[in-house]
């Protein structure tokens, strides 16, 4: 069946991951994520071929060949939006987080309830646990003597950040 | 100035102001620091006086952590619209031709919002048929609380031209300024409206582009490529320099820097233009600028040679008794490695290994690790900057600090 050619060749954004790419005679739905992995460098490895790739019977291997494994991958969804911060005291021994430890701090993530977040209160960046409330969230502080904090419209009290991952050094 | 506040709140709602090289001039200003009437480009040392009676906080330029941050941006926007030219450090054009355009001016908002909760840098969006015409928008757009300024209306546009001072459009500086002020063309739409083939007769033919664009005839297409048609290396020294010895150890450091982004982009160079000036801000007779122009045979980016014909340059053009402020290199008429024409009297020099293994070291262990000896060890006519922020993107024992409590 002769396929009509569609027109204009294009390339549409359809929701915020999705790209619709139209050609003369096709069109298909490209996930912008993974387009997105491939071209983030450094730390990304192309895959390697087990032999040396000479004529003749290639080795089975070779079709499974996959990338090694890249700490910036596991740890870092979101490059742009990623940035590292260093923790300083020891209120958060009991989250896992101890004196002088890196996290790992995603902006684009939604802060939920329970996630440890970096907060910006007074112009000091700070290590709280949030809260969802009905009017905005709380900041809960684990050592006993600080008060939970509200977050303000005012550019007081913020979110800066998710933190995803503690990098902590045994 | 966002950069630095992004890590710092604490220099929010505060008169923070940004360097330049070697703490000079004023580059940023915080919106409290313009109320102070603290002028751009204005040296340090002719406000000391209010720095001093509004605490004015003072920042050395960082531009490791700015280009870092740039590049965020940069790359955030990408997610947004594939189609980008990188204009500047700060400003970027995108090519939205392919999208929904009733919801173009929903989409910019949801973008600025992203990139300020994404990055912490607030950017603002001009939308218009053309470049020119999508500056002006975006001029307006910093001025308003959504940060978003839509200029694809025909209707919109009369009404926002005809208020829209000549001196603020994207190509025309204070000379050409004046010069459309005495012929009576104020505003944005007297230039329109003004014959156009007098504007190419007394002007050039870019100020009749700049007409067209401002009619929405669009006449610059989308730049994608990011090769630079120069280079540029130079910066001002710590203290003044009278020492041949010392200007040649600078003019090394530079080209080598130079010529470390020539073969980045995988250029060679023809011409180098050495130069050197005195401050600009001495009396007339202590005033001594010049510069030599060296022109290359063979297109090369091999850094002896580039150092060995730099520093005779400097040689050459060096009187000594002046107190030198400033001296640089730029590499002009650059072309892409694949073109080589060798001259028939040019000995076919040995393949150049040694640049690409000292870029190897560079690269893997750091800038710098190791650099030819003319640049000198000890360096102390370096700029210093005092008030340098922490580099929190690029250099792990400067992160931010986040208290936990």
């Amino acid at each position: 069946m002769q396929k009509q050619p569609l027109n204009p060749p294009c390339l549409m954004p359809i929701t915020g991951n999705q790209l619709l790419y139209r050609s003369k005679y096709d069109q298909i739905y490209i996930d912008v994520t993974k387009v997105k992995r491939l071209l983030y460098k450094p730390g990304q490895t192309l895959p390697f071929y087990g032999s040396s790739v000479k004529a003749g019977f290639p080795s089975p291997a070779e079709d499974y060949a996959e990338d090694a494994l890249d700490l910036n991958q596991y740890l870092i969804k979101h490059p742009a939006a990623t940035f590292f911060v260093r923790a300083s005291g020891n209120s958060m021994i009991g989250a896992g987080i101890f004196d002088k430890d890196l996290l790992i701090v995603d902006r684009s993530l939604e802060p939920v309830s329970g996630k440890v977040v970096i907060a910006a209160i007074n112009g000091e960046l700070t290590v709280k646990r949030f809260q969802k409330t009905s009017n905005g969230g709380l900041l809960i502080s684990e050592n006993a003597d600080y008060p939970p904090i509200r977050l303000s419209k005012s550019d007081r009290v913020h979110i800066w950040g998710v933190v995803t991952n503690v990098i902590h050094n045994i | 100035m966002s950069c630095e506040r992004v890590f710092n709140p604490t220099l929010e709602k505060k008169p923070v102001i940004v360097l330049s090289n070697n703490d000079g001039c004023v580059v940023s200003r915080s919106n409290e620091a313009k109320a102070l009437k603290i002028p751009m480009g204005v040296p340090l040392f002719q406000i000391q006086d209010i720095v001093k009676k509004y605490k004015v906080q003072l920042l050395s330029s960082n531009y490791a952590l700015y280009s870092h941050m740039s590049y965020r941006v940069m790359q955030s926007i990408t997610t947004f619209c594939p189609e980008i030219e990188i204009y500047s450090i700060d400003e970027s054009f995108l090519d939205f031709s392919m999208f929904n355009q009733a919801e173009l001016f929903n989409y910019a908002v949801n973008i600025r919002q992203k990139i300020i909760q994404w990055t912490g840098i607030p950017v603002c969006i001009g939308l218009a048929p053309t470049k020119t015409l999508a500056k002006a928008a975006n001029f307006i757009a910093k001025k308003i609380t959504t940060g978003v300024f839509d200029l694809r209306d025909v209707i919109v546009r009369e009404e926002i031209l005809k208020k829209f001072p000549v001196g603020e459009i994207w190509g025309i500086g204070r000379r050409i300024e004046s010069k459309l002020l005495a012929l009576n063309i104020i505003t944005a739409w007297d230039l329109i409206e003004y014959p156009r083939h007098q504007l190419r007769k007394i002007f050039n033919v870019n100020l009749e582009r700049t007409a067209l664009e401002l009619q929405g005839v669009s006449c610059l297409p989308l730049e994608k490529s990011c090769i630079k048609k120069r280079i540029q290396s130079s910066r001002s020294f710590g203290r003044p320099v009278t020492q041949l010895s010392e200007l040649r150890e600078a003019i090394s450091m530079y080209t080598n820097i130079a010529s470390e982004k020539l073969r980045k982009q995988k250029s060679l160079v023809s011409t180098i233009l050495v130069y050197l000036t005195t401050s600009r801000f001495k009396p007339i007779q202590e005033y001594y600028a010049n510069q030599e122009i060296i022109r290359l045979i063979v297109p090369t980016n091999d850094t002896r040679m580039l150092l060995h014909k730099a520093v005779v340059a400097i040689e050459k053009i060096f009187r000594p008794g002046y107190d030198y402020a400033k001296c640089g290199v730029m590499l002009l008429d650059l072309m892409p490695e694949t073109i080589i024409q060798e001259s028939l009297f040019d000995m076919a020099s040995s393949k150049n290994k040694i640049d690409g293994l000292m870029d190897t070291i560079n690269a893997k262990f750091g800038k710098k690790t190791i650099l030819f000896g003319g640049e000198g060890f000890h360096k102390p006519w370096l700029a210093r900057s005092n008030t340098l922020s922490p580099r929190y993107t690029t250099n792990w024992s400067e992160l931010v600090i986040a208290k936990v409590y």
